[in-house]
Order: C-alpha cells, then structure tokens, then sequence
C-alpha cells in the first residue's frame, strides 16, 4: 500500500476519531468535575472576559465576603461557565479565620456560587489571632461561597505547626473551623519539649 | 521508653474530624504510635494546647488497647479498658471501666487502673465495697524469678 495511500487512510481515522469524540462530547451543562485535566472546550469562544480582574463580593450587611483575583477570567455563553486563569480568592470572617486560597486552573459553574479549583491547590487559614493556621493542599477542590465550605474526594494534606496530617477526601466547614478527612486518615504529630 | 516523650506522634484511622480549638477526633481503627507506646481504638480524640502540642489522648474501644515497654530489658505493658486517657504532660495513663493491665507477669483488674510511667507504678481502685460494689480490685501476682 502506497505511502500516500497510509496517509490518506490516517487521514480518515483522525477525522472519523474526532467526529466520534465529538459527538459523544458529555452534556454541555454537566456540573460534574473534569476528571481529567483537560482544557475546557476552548473553540468556542467567550462571550466576554476580563484581564487581571479583582472581583469583591459584599454580604447584605455591607461586609466584604470574599475578593477573587486572577490572570483572566473568561466567560463561556454556550454553558455559562467563567474559566478563571491562576485564581486567588480571600474569603474574609469577622469572627473566625480567614482563608485564602490558590490554583493554576479553576471555573465557576452556572449561577456563580460553586467554584472548582485544580491544579496545586493551597487553602491557607490566616487566623484572627496572627498565628499560623493550617495548610490545606490538594489537586481538586470545590468551594460552595453561599455555604462557606469546600469539599474534596481527592487526596489532602493538612499542614500546622506541628503536624502533617494525609487523607482522602476532605469536607471544609470555614465558618465552624472545622475540617471532616472522609478516609485513609494518617496523622504525624510532632512534640514540643 | 522514657525516650518515647521525645518522639513524634503518629495516627491512623478511617475518617478525622479537626475541630476548631484543636481538638482532633479520629475514628475507625484508630492506631497511635510514639516510640514504642501504642494506642488503639474505635474512636480517639486528641487534645492540644494553645502552642498546638498535645497534651491527652483519649481512646475509646471495646476495649481500647494501650501498650508500651518500659524499659529495654523488660516486657511490654499492656492495658485495656472501655476508655484509656493518656495524660502526656504528668506522664499517666488511666484504664477507666473494665480495666486490665500486665506488668511483667503481673496482672491486675479493677474498675480503674492509673500506670505512672515514670515511677512504672500502679494504682488501681475498684467499687467501694460499702457501695455493694462487685468489682473489687484483683492482682495476681507471678512468683519473682529470684526465689
């Protein structure tokens, strides 16, 4: 078979593949996570997007709730997605901590309240009192802004002053300072003399 | 070991809760190792300071299981009960309800058992007989090897 005839058959293979993928594409409003790192369907374009954009948010009480910094985010019309660019968000609290947290890659699901983060995630708890809180990192979190909490199935590692502690899957309350570690818990604590 | 005071604290369990004053509670097959002092449970909760050090260990099993050797000569300690307090700081562990602890052939049951790990003594308490308390203290005591 002629060189040009492989080609010409590689050809069709390539397109069939793609037209195969294609059509299987998953619903385009699936809320569910990108389980692989896969870039967002980025051929069809953003209906508007905003280069090193602080977004903050006030409560009803006139208090800033949380402030969001990226490179860029881009809003996406055909599933009213934002894609958010290296994100940095600080959720503040009156009374208990504040966390701030970042990652390479994240996006805002419809409606705005649900975001997704991956790719070196950090949560860094910057408590009241000036000590140094806890480290959370992971590779995937998803943080619900109207409840105040994060959640994660992928493996976590919590940092404090004197511990490291590993798990797999971790819910985040930020308001009560509470962290549940769903599995696979393994904790070292270190002693102070 | 006394050394064990020095040693990092390890943890394993099934699921972690990590509440807001520092306080840690770990449940399902819970393992605590430092040095050669381990603890297990159904359920453990760890106690720190301010500074973030722990400072008491409480375990919950059917029963909570606590082992340690004293010294390098000698056997290991053990001790089991419905709830164990390891108190780091006075260095004393507490076997509360249905306790039993083996020091080196010995053996003694009662309603609860303190084992001060310094001093490697043990005081034990049953019900008060004036309370018609069934479960008095019972130590059997090995032959010393000297004889």
């Amino acid at each position: 078979m002629g060189f040009k005839r492989i080609t010409t058959l590689i050809l069709l293979l390539i397109l069939g593949y793609g037209l195969f993928t294609f059509l299987n594409q998953p619903d385009a409003f699936n809320l569910t996570a990108p389980t692989s790192d896969k870039k967002e369907d980025t051929a069809i374009s953003p209906d508007f997007f905003m280069e090193s954009p602080v977004i903050t948010q006030y409560t009803a009480q006139g208090e800033r709730d949380y402030i969001v910094v990226s490179e860029k985010i881009s809003h996406f019309p055909h599933n009213d997605i934002s894609l958010i660019d290296q994100p940095d968000i600080l959720i503040t609290r009156k009374q208990s901590s504040d966390w701030h947290t970042t990652s390479r890659q994240g996006r805002i699901l419809p409606g705005g309240d649900v975001m997704e983060l991956w790719d070196n995630v950090v949560v860094r708890e910057q408590k009241t009192t000036g000590n140094p809180g806890m480290i959370i990192t992971t590779e995937f979190l998803t943080v619900y802004a109207e409840q105040n909490q994060a959640k994660t199935k992928r493996p976590v590692t919590i940092k404090t002053v004197n511990s490291v502690v590993n798990a797999v899957g971790m819910n985040t309350y930020l308001d009560e300072e509470r962290v549940e570690l769903l599995s696979n818990v393994r904790g070292t604590y270190e002693v102070q003399d | 070991l006394p050394a064990d005071r020095e040693k990092p604290i390890h943890a394993k369990s099934d699921s972690a809760n990590a509440e807001k004053d520092g306080i840690r509670i770990l449940t399902g097959n819970v393992v605590i190792t430092q040095g050669t002092i381990k603890i297990t449970g159904h359920k453990v909760t760890i106690y720190t300071d301010k500074q973030g050090n722990i400072n008491k260990v409480i375990a919950l099993g059917s029963p909570a299981h606590y082992e340690e050797k004293p010294e390098p000569n000698k056997e290991l300690i053990r001790a089991y009960g419905k709830k164990i307090n390891y108190m780091i700081p006075q260095e004393r562990v507490e076997i509360i309800v249905n306790a039993k602890l083996f020091q080196e052939g010995n053996k003694f049951t009662g309603k609860r058992i303190d084992y001060n790990m310094k001093t490697q003594t043990v005081n034990a308490k049953g019900d008060s007989s004036k309370a018609g308390g069934k479960q008095r203290v019972e130590m059997i005591l090995q032959p010393t090897k000297t004889k």
